[in-house]
């Protein structure tokens, strides 16, 4: 059994109505499992936006980077809950904003695709894509989201919670988009710290739109979560590693047809390796 | 080891509900209301072909009628592939505004799901609203379902008002069609149930608040022969 106190899981599936998957997810742990960074986008896949797979996973990169980052500058600090909340409210989204921008420009260049050589508006749409990322440390848990999505919180209870707010604007198949002018304004930002109540955190569930809306009912979709949580308690990891991608795939074809990206991030305390571990590699879903 | 089922409740299909929207004012009656009533019936089995090549979405029709107050046509959200067309009948006045607003009911949450796919409503009509049509309107747009929506609007004959048609529709890009003969009626109402509704079936995003577009992406409409008239 690990020592690692967080591991992750996480998976991106083609939709049963798509020829090319706009989804991508990128998950990474860190100083043995001491902290973790997730990160999985959706590309918007529309006629206007026929980069956005290459948009999308530009984004994952950047958001693994920047908050690689981001724990190594706050791993030795002394400063207080409020004041890395604070910092990481305005840096996070500023930077990861700017750095997917600079990835889009250099590869618009390589690709020939501005005459003028000027990058403008409607490039940086070709490649658009939701971002939703997780920085997670002894001590904090940072949640950062733009566009639509899904992101729940699960104790060791069972108790569920949808920690970032509603927004009328994601209904209706329209999102907010890293492509967006001003979109680093536009995150929706979650800082708990990790203490009491931190500490009888379970599981962090992260999820594309495709998948919830795969769901007859929002208690169907956070069954998902609770079932996964059971699974890792008295399976394996291993186990559902392995049959996520089937899983994912039959969610696509009867429900939502869309692409979907599934993250997993949990906690090893809470969970055992169970005794029905089946023969699979144990690697890093990228 | 029993292989355990995929995580999480029953899946289902994304809801699409397409509303007809059809005056049967005194107007309306005789010409336009028969080839209203025959356009619609006609357009049914082309809709059922989109639908079965748009698996993931669920449509869902009904219909409202408005003269002399509004009421539900067609009450009952019905399958496309169950859906049956019940003629109108025309007399009375024009009062759209209680039409707006027996569809502002029906886009609240619930009854209306957040992980639907944007609603299609199409009004129908060949005159002037005789109500406070803006009134029923704000509270149609007032909702979130009501502002996602993508709303048409056919005017039918030279008389129909397009200020309230246009204000409905809510778009600066999209005008009014303007059926001025029974084969133009036919066109547009093919042409909304299908190239539409298709374009309304897809699950991929679009940008909030993209210049010039809606969340869905509406195709050019049709020619249609603007001489003949009714």
């Amino acid at each position: 059994m690990t020592n690692s106190p967080w591991k992750v899981v996480a998976h991106s599936q083609i939709g049963a109505k798509h020829a090319m998957c706009q989804d991508k997810s990128l998950a990474k742990t860190l100083d043995d499992g001491q902290a973790c960074i997730i990160a999985i986008a959706d590309g918007h896949g529309s006629a206007a936006c026929p980069l956005s797979d290459v948009g999308a996973g530009f984004a994952v990169e950047v958001a693994n980077k920047i908050l690689e980052d981001f724990y190594l500058d706050i791993k030795t600090s002394c400063e207080g809950g409020s004041a890395i909340k604070r910092l990481a409210e305005e840096k996070l989204p500023r930077d990861i904003v700017r750095q997917w921008r600079e990835r889009v420009k250099k590869d618009c260049h390589e690709r020939n695709l501005s005459a003028s050589g000027e990058i403008t508006d409607p490039d940086f749409i070709k490649y658009g894509t939701t971002l939703l990322c997780t920085l997670i440390t002894e001590h904090h848990l940072f949640l950062l989201q733009l566009g639509d999505g899904d992101i729940l919180l699960i104790n060791g209870q069972g108790d569920i919670d949808a920690p970032m707010p509603k927004d009328d604007r994601m209904m209706g198949n329209t999102t907010l988009s890293l492509c967006s002018p001003g979109a680093e304004s536009q995150f929706r930002f979650r800082y708990l710290r990790m203490d009491e109540a931190g500490k009888k955190l379970a599981l962090v569930l992260m999820s594309t739109d495709g998948y919830a809306n795969s769901f007859a009912t929002e208690a169907g979709f956070h069954q998902a979560g609770l079932d996964c949580l059971h699974m890792l308690k008295t399976v394996s990891e291993a186990y559902l590693r392995e049959k996520l991608p089937g899983w994912l795939d039959e969610t696509s074809r009867d429900g939502s047809g869309d692409d979907m990206s599934l993250a997993l991030l949990y906690r090893t305390l809470l969970v055992e390796d169970g005794g029905n571990t089946p023969d699979a590699a144990d690697a890093q879903d990228q | 080891m029993t292989e355990l089922k995929r995580p999480g409740g029953p899946l289902a299909r994304r809801p699409l509900h397409f509303i007809w929207i059809a005056d049967c004012s005194g107007s309306m009656s005789g010409e336009k209301i028969s080839i209203l009533n025959q356009a619609i019936r006609t357009t049914i089995p082309h809709m059922r072909e989109v639908a079965a090549n748009n698996p993931h979405a669920e449509v869902l029709v009904r219909a409202v009628s408005f003269s002399d107050g509004a009421r539900w046509h067609i009450t009952q959200s019905t399958e496309i592939e169950k859906f049956e067309w019940q003629d109108l009948h025309a007399l009375g006045h024009t009062d759209m505004g209680k039409a707006f607003q027996l569809v502002a009911e029906q886009m609240r949450i619930p009854p209306m799901s957040e992980r639907a796919l944007p609603p299609v409503l199409v009004l129908l009509s060949d005159g002037q609203p005789t109500d406070d049509y803006e009134y029923g309107l704000r509270q149609l747009l007032d909702l979130p379902w009501g502002k996602k929506a993508v709303r048409l609007a056919i005017a039918i004959g030279r008389d129909a008002d397009s200020g309230p048609l246009q204000k409905f529709i809510g778009h600066p890009e999209i005008r009014p069609l303007e059926a001025l003969n029974a084969e133009a009626l036919i066109t547009y109402i093919h042409w909304v149930s299908t190239a539409v509704l298709k374009a309304a079936s897809s699950p991929d995003s679009s940008l909030h608040n993209m210049a010039g577009g809606g969340n869905v992406v509406v195709p050019p409409a049709p020619p249609v022969d603007v001489n003949a008239v009714w």
